[in-house]
C-alpha cells in the first residue's frame, strides 16, 4: 500500500471513528446530533475507501 | 503488469475520493457543521433573517381576539362545544381498552410491518422515520428501559372502520408527579421519540404519547385490534375530536390512575398545533411546549400549509395567537414555544419576533407565561438535545432562559 493510499484508509476510517463517537454521544438515534443516517452513509465511503485500497495493493504486488 | 498497476492506480484515486466522502458525509450530517453548510448558502438570509414584507407587530397585534380571562373562557367553551358537542370537557371519558404492560405481553396484533420482524423495523426507525410502526411491535423493545415500570396501551374507536386512537402510556417505577402528553407529528410516530420518551421516563415522568390521526395505531392497520366495538357518537367521531380528544382521555386516564401533581404537553411539528389547541381547551394542562410547528395562519407558507388541517372546523372561534394566551390564562399555566430557527423543512426564521413581546405581555396581565425561544443548534425538524434541555428547565419552572 502507497503512503497516499494509506493516509487516505486512515482519514476514512478516523471519519467513521469521529461520527460514531457523535453519533453514540448524542442517544445513537436518527434525532441525535449526527443522524444515524449520516453515520451510515459515512461508514459505507470509508468501507469502500478501504477496499478500493485494499485491492489496489494487491494488484501491486502481484505487478510488481 | 502494466494494466495492474494502472488499475491499481485508478482503484487508489477512486479510495482517495470515498475517503474524502466519508469526511464529507461526517461533515455534511452533524448538526453544527450542517448548520455551517446552511449558513453559506446564497438564499440564507431571505430564509433565515427576514419577516415576511408587508407584516409588522402592528398587523399581526390585531389577529389577536382573546385578552382578558373573560374572552378567554367563552372562547373555550365555544371550542368544546363545537368539537365534543358539550358545555364542558368530556373529564369522565376514559379509554375504551386499557391493554397492561404491553411491553412484557403485547397481545393478539398484527403481523409487524417487516417481513424480517420487528427487530428490522427497530433498526430501521434508527435510521429513518416508519410512520405505521405499532406499539406491540415496539414496546418489547423498551421493556429494559431504566425505571421503567410498564407500558399500557389505552385505545378505543372514534369512527367505525376509520378511526381509532391508541395512547402509548409509559409508567415509571419511581414516580415525579409528572405526567408529559407527547404529540408526534405528521409523517412520523413517538416511536421516533423513543429517546425522548426514555429519557423523561428516567426522570420519573409519566408520559402518554399520541400520534396524529393516521399514524401509528391510529389506523385500522390491525382492525381487530384497534377498529373492532363500538365508535364514539357525533360529534366525537368527527375530525376536530380525532385530533383533540385522545389527549383529554390521556389526561383523564393519568388522574384516574392517581400520583399526578403537573399535566405538561409537549408537541413538535403538527403536532404543536394539536397541543396549542388542547392546552388551551384544557385547564388541568398547565405546562405546554410547541417545537417547530405553530404560527398563525397568516404567516404560513409551503410545506407549513399542511398543518391547517389541524384546525380545521374551528379557525372562525380563535386563531393560533388566542390559542396561546388560552393556554396561559392564569397563574401557574405557562406556554413555550421553541422554533428551530434555521429549520430546513419549515417554520424557520424570525417571524414569531412579530408577536413573541405581545404574547408575553398578555399572558402577564391574566397571571400566565409564554416564552418563545428560539434553537439555532441544527438546521433540522426535530427537538434537539439543546431543545430538550430547554423544554425540560422549562418544565420545573424557568420560563425565560
Amino acid at each position: 500500500m502507497t503512503r497516499l493510499a494509506l493516509a487516505s484508509s486512515v482519514l476514512a476510517l478516523l471519519s467513521v471513528a469521529a461520527g460514531g463517537v457523535l453519533w453514540w454521544l448524542t442517544g445513537a438515534w436518527h434525532y441525535g446530533d449526527l443522524s444515524t443516517r449520516g453515520l451510515l452513509h459515512a461508514a459505507l465511503f470509508a468501507l469502500a475507501a478501504v477496499i478500493c485500497h485494499a485491492v489496489a495493493a494487491v494488484l501491486r504486488r502481484r505487478g510488481s | 503488469m502494466n494494466r495492474r498497476l494502472a488499475a491499481a492506480r485508478l482503484l487508489d484515486g477512486l479510495g482517495l475520493l470515498l475517503a474524502a466522502a466519508a469526511l464529507s458525509a461526517v461533515f455534511y450530517y452533524w448538526d453544527p457543521s450542517r448548520l455551517w453548510l446552511k449558513r453559506q448558502m446564497p438564499d440564507a438570509a431571505g430564509r433565515f433573517d427576514h419577516v415576511p414584507s408587508g407584516v409588522s407587530a402592528q398587523t399581526v397585534s390585531g389577529w389577536l381576539k382573546v385578552r382578558d380571562a373573560g374572552a378567554a373562557a367563552e372562547t373555550r367553551g365555544l371550542l368544546i362545544n363545537r368539537i365534543f358537542g358539550l358545555l364542558q370537557l368530556p373529564t369522565d371519558m376514559l379509554p375504551a381498552r386499557v391493554l397492561r404492560d404491553v411491553d412484557k405481553a403485547p397481545g393478539d396484533h398484527h403481523a409487524c410491518l417487516s417481513a424480517q420482524g420487528p427487530a428490522a423495523v427497530h433498526l430501521m426507525s434508527r435510521i429513518d422515520t416508519i410512520i405505521m410502526r405499532a406499539l406491540a411491535c415496539e414496546a418489547p423493545f423498551y421493556a429494559a428501559w431504566d425505571n421503567l415500570a410498564g407500558i399500557d396501551e389505552l385505545s378505543g374507536l372514534m369512527k367505525a372502520g376509520w378511526r381509532p386512537y391508541s395512547i402509548g402510556y409509559f409508567r415509571p417505577r419511581r414516580a415525579n408527579g409528572r405526567l408529559i402528553l407527547l404529540q408526534a407529528g405528521l409523517a412520523v410516530t413517538y416511536h421516533d421519540l423513543h429517546r425522548l420518551i426514555e429519557g423523561w421516563v428516567a426522570e420519573g415522568t409519566t408520559v402518554a404519547a399520541l400520534n396524529m390521526p393516521g399514524y401509528g395505531d391510529n389506523t385500522c392497520y390491525d382492525v381487530k385490534r384497534h377498529c373492532a366495538g363500538a365508535p364514539l357518537p357525533p360529534p366525537l367521531d368527527g375530525v376536530p375530536a380525532h385530533h383533540f380528544l385522545p389527549p383529554v382521555i390521556a389526561v383523564n386516564h393519568a388522574l384516574k390512575e392517581g400520583g399526578i401533581s403537573q399535566v405538561a404537553m409537549v408537541g413538535v411539528s403538527s403536532g404543536a398545533w394539536v397541543t396549542a389547541v388542547s392546552a388551551a381547551l384544557d385547564a388541568r394542562i398547565t405546562r405546554s411546549v410547541l417545537v417547530a410547528g405553530v404560527l398563525p395562519e397568516q404567516l404560513l407558507v409551503g410545506k407549513e400549509e399542511s398543518a391547517r388541517s389541524v384546525v380545521s372546523g374551528i379557525r372562525d372561534l380563535a386563531g393560533m395567537l388566542d390559542f396561546a394566551v388560552m393556554a396561559a390564562d392564569r397563574p401557574g399555566r405557562r406556554q413555550l414555544q421553541v422554533f428551530n430557527r434555521y429549520d430546513r423543512c419549515c417554520f424557520r426564521g424570525p417571524r414569531p419576533t412579530l408577536y413573541a413581546d405581545m404574547l408575553a405581555r398578555t399572558a402577564a396581565d391574566l397571571g400566565g407565561a409564554i416564552a418563545i425561544d428560539f434553537d439555532e443548534s441544527h438546521p433540522r425538524h426535530k427537538i434537539s438535545s439543546w431543545g430538550r434541555r430547554r423544554i425540560d428547565a422549562f418544565l420545573v419552572g424557568e420560563v425565560q432562559k
